[in-house]
């Protein structure tokens, strides 16, 4: 956290109100997203209940197994889920229209909000329990699908800058600044609570507590499990091995875990509604992310399930939910994920003016101004220089090689040749232009770069966008495995974790 | 003047917890008379009118119970597996010593003295009988710290231990068993941790005891432990062998020794006997130094809180903004961020940082 953001804590708790972060939303909202919520019971991992739709349907889905420990009735209430998550995502074989590189809009993205963090990791369980499938198995059977697809979008969450699925309460966090302590901000009740009590300071803050009660995690109070939800489920036991009716039991746990997960599901909707109301602009740099964020879908999900519906009967590479036991995979992975962190804030910087202004602060961008254009090219070919003049700040990464873009020109490059020290304040830096070198660019002025009239004019300087580079460098470790070296970087792990495993199946035969 | 030895017997019984709750806050006197007085910060919350949140959920319990049970079933054939396959025990191994308690799941062990005294007895006979093949597992091995640490002298219960013969020597490792999913690199770090943290108490408490005993050839506490928790959704253990413990428990040594140097210096403060104090009355009306994290483990964290929102402390704002503030209050820091006169050197600098910090946007 920065010096800044304890400014806008304090000028949150000011008026008592959460207060903008950034000058636009670094989040495309969906009309209609897909939502969905999970409690389960203390101790498992596999959800007990689940509460899913879209926004705007008239009521979402309640899910409710009798007992959270029984697989059968919890895989009944998933693969419900899955076959409706699949639809939604438009994966293969769940639809006649899947998306497909061919026919890839950025407007048909689908997106889906979940309360927390811990709701995220659901995902993850959700792929150990239902991703092993044993040799002959149907592997396009609904479950394996979500498994993959969930497995999916847990790694997804964790790419910076991806609008797939949404943490509701990050969501909320990173547009806003509380005048809260991060931690109970963790509870979605909580955030949105800010927005929806009245009053001031300090009665709102005791009101914000009260609705941050409500848990929101998968796991539910302990209180509830002790008071209502334990009898219930020694009930619905002693039930079962009388051999009389669990329908009124299991309805009575129903309703419980309903009310949880409705709570769950009206906070997501709360938040959503919040955001949707802001009067702030999306970011321009947010489709270039909706389209980095549906390549990505399509080459590693899609694709995986295109060739799991192929009659081939090739194997076909499916994701570990826990590694990739290989050094190559792991170097790749790196890189994807360092290049989406680059071109994050590339992509967003030129349209916000905050985002900018933080930038400068940390030393990522700097402020010029241009004392001096000229040109070197010989003959036909243009390429402008210019001198600026850089205030020395009190951090500053500008180093001789680097990349920036001017802002508001994402596309634009120019490339620092030599940084001089002018006096105790500043630098005297040429910079080249690299593109574009002839055409306009937009700024206080609009004009080609070797054009005078930008002398005297303060520009910012922001970080060039080379995810692009980066993203090369994942291919260039795959491409590696013929190099010098390759039968150290490119061996295969020997550990095969499958074995440590007890397929689900043996393990009920066992008990 | 009150002595620790007043305590009751209950207080020797779940040391491990009270020394990891303490550890959370060190600093809130309030916190450390809880675990030195072992009164449970729920009933102190109870006291002042504020409904206690905290407890575990009666599925989880079950479900730590089942999953112990699983392991240890049919003389531990399950964690003797894992173990086997990490490399913690040897291939074929045998034997298993059960000293958990009837109530916590074991076959034949009825009261805690009779634990202490068989895991007395193997840590003698593994000294001195030089034809005595140990037991490879024993489930729930239970220790008595001596006098001198927090308490007068304190009882320890070791998940699972397993025993080995390396180069001549009885080497004993503790484990720690959690029912929490292992997700590999994605494993909750935090869960990890502590599960670590745990484990180096264990090999502290088992080395001081072991050093306590004064035995001729000591058996060796290896400083290398191991975690056992679930392959998520499943009953299976998922060993993390080869733990280094040193660090953790030379924070154990140091945390007990703090601690006790604290519980002595805070209960010579009394000067009636304890038996005659309200010893919740005296937790309660204690000092406190409320963070974010005594929502993670204290039921007094809303009294706190309604305490440092009266006093518009910055912590309110949370930990960073409270480092940043100090002692400046958050109605302060909004006149000094609005340009109102500094009053003090503190109150200058500060003013100094936060307009730094409120930058007009570019």
């Amino acid at each position: 956290m920065s010096t800044r953001d304890i400014v806008r804590q304090l000028e949150a708790a000011k008026i008592s109100q959460p207060v903008p972060r950034y000058s636009t939303l670094h989040v495309r909202l969906v009309d209609n997203p897909f939502m969905v919520a999970f409690v389960r019971m203390a101790g498992e991992s596999r959800p007990w209940g689940i509460v899913y739709g879209r926004l705007n349907d008239a009521a979402p889905r309640v899910l409710t197994a009798g007992d959270g420990r029984n697989r059968e009735a919890v895989a009944e209430i998933c693969e419900e889920f899955g076959v409706a998550l699949c639809q939604y995502f438009r994966a293969e074989g769940h639809t006649f229209n899947p998306i497909t590189k061919d026919n890839l809009d950025t407007k048909d993205l689908p997106q889906i909000w979940v309360p927390g963090e811990r709701h995220v990791e659901m995902f993850h369980h959700l792929e150990y329990a239902y991703w092993r499938v044993r040799k002959g198995d149907d592997r396009t059977q609904p479950l394996t699908v979500l498994a993959r697809l969930s497995g999916w979008i847990f790694r997804e969450s964790g790419r910076t800058g991806q609008q797939q699925i949404i943490d509701a309460a990050r969501a909320l966090r990173d547009a806003y600044a509380f005048p809260a302590d991060t931690l109970s901000l963790g509870n979605l009740t909580t955030a949105v609570a800010w927005f929806k009590e009245d009053g001031v300071l300090p009665e709102k803050r005791i009101r914000v507590r009260t609705a941050g009660e409500q848990r929101v995690s998968p796991t539910l109070d302990p209180g509830l499990d002790k008071d209502v939800l334990s009898p219930l489920v020694e009930q619905r036991a002693d039930l079962l091995k009388a051999g009389k009716s669990l329908t009124l039991v299991e309805q009575k746990i129903h309703d419980a875990l309903g009310r949880e997960l409705m709570a769950r599901w009206n906070s997501m909707v709360d938040a959503y509604r919040i955001l949707a109301n802001d009067t702030r602009a999306e970011n321009i740099g947010v489709e270039k992310l909706v389209k980095s964020t549906m390549d990505k879908y399509v080459v590693e999900f899609q694709r995986v399930e295109r060739g799991m519906l192929d009659s081939s009967g090739d194997p076909v590479f499916t994701p570990h939910p826990e590694t990739d036991f290989h050094g190559s995979a792991a170097a790749a992975g790196y890189f994807r994920m360092q290049a989406a962190d680059v071109a994050y804030t590339a992509s967003l910087v030129h349209d916000d003016a905050e985002l900018c202004a933080e930038a400068l602060a940390s030393g990522h961008a700097f402020m010029a101004e241009v004392t001096d254009v000229w040109n070197t090219g010989v003959g036909r070919v243009t390429i402008p220089n210019w001198q600026v003049k850089v205030p020395i700040g009190e951090i500053s990464r500008l180093r001789e090689g680097e990349d920036y873009s001017l802002v508001g020109n994402p596309k634009s490059k120019v490339s620092v040749r030599e940084v001089e020290v002018v006096d105790e304040e500043h630098w005297s830096v040429h910079i080249e232009w690299e593109s574009p070198k002839v055409r306009d660019v937009s700024g206080p002025i609009s004009a080609k770069p070797l054009d005078s009239s930008w002398i005297g004019h303060r520009l910012i300087f922001v970080p060039c966008d080379t995810s692009a580079l980066t993203a090369k460098q994942a291919q260039a470790v795959w491409d590696a495995k013929d190099g010098v070296g390759a039968w150290l970087t490119h061996g295969r792990a020997p550990v095969q974790v499958e074995e440590n495993v007890i397929d689900d199946i043996t393990q009920l035969q066992d008990n | 003047m009150a002595g620790l030895d007043e305590l009751t017997d209950e207080a020797r019984r779940n040391t491990r917890g009270r020394f990891e709750q303490w550890v959370k806050n060190p600093q809130c006197e309030t916190n450390t008379l809880s675990a030195v007085l072992n009164v449970k910060l729920a009933d102190v919350a109870l006291s002042l009118g504020y409904q206690p949140e905290y407890g575990q959920s009666p599925f989880a319990i079950t479900r730590g119970l089942q999953f112990e049970g699983w392991l240890f079933k049919d003389e531990a054939k399950v964690i003797r597996e894992s173990m086997e396959k990490v490399g913690i025990l040897e291939a074929n191994s045998s034997g298993f010593l059960d000293l958990r308690l009837t109530m916590n799941g074991g076959k034949s062990i009825k009261s805690v003295d009779a634990a202490l005294e068989k895991s007395h007895e193997l840590l003698v006979n593994l000294s001195k009988d030089k034809k005595f093949i140990p037991t490879t597992i024993i489930a729930g091995l239970m220790l008595k710290i001596p006098k001198g640490v927090m308490l007068p002298e304190a009882t320890l219960i070791i998940d699972v231990a397993s025993i080995q013969r390396v180069d001549d020597e009885w080497v004993i490792r503790v484990g720690e068993i959690k029912v929490f999913p292992d997700r590999g690199g994605h494993t909750d770090s935090n869960e990890i941790s502590t599960a670590r943290a745990q484990a180096g108490v264990y090999q502290h408490a088992l080395q001081i005891t072991v050093d306590s005993l004064g035995l001729t050839n000591p058996p060796v506490v290896s400083t290398n432990g191991y975690l056992v928790f679930t392959w998520p959704g499943t009953n299976s253990p998922v060993i993390r062998a080869n733990e280094d413990l040193t660090y953790q428990a030379r924070r154990a040594a140091l945390g007990f020794e703090r601690l006790d140097n604290l519980a002595q210096e805070l209960i010579s403060k009394k000067t009636q006997n304890l038996a005659e104090v309200d010893l919740k009355d005296w937790i309660a009306h204690s000092k406190t130094e409320y963070k974010e994290i005594c929502w993670s483990f204290c039921d007094l964290a809303p009294r706190c809180q309604d305490l440092a929102i009266a006093d518009d402390r910055a912590i309110v704002l949370g930990t960073e903004a409270s480092k940043l503030l100090g002692s400046v209050s958050v109605g302060r820091a909004i006149e000094l961020l609005e340009g109102v006169d500094p009053k003090t050197d503190v109150e200058r600098a500060l003013q100094v940082q936060l307009l730094a910090a409120k930058w007009e946007t570019v």
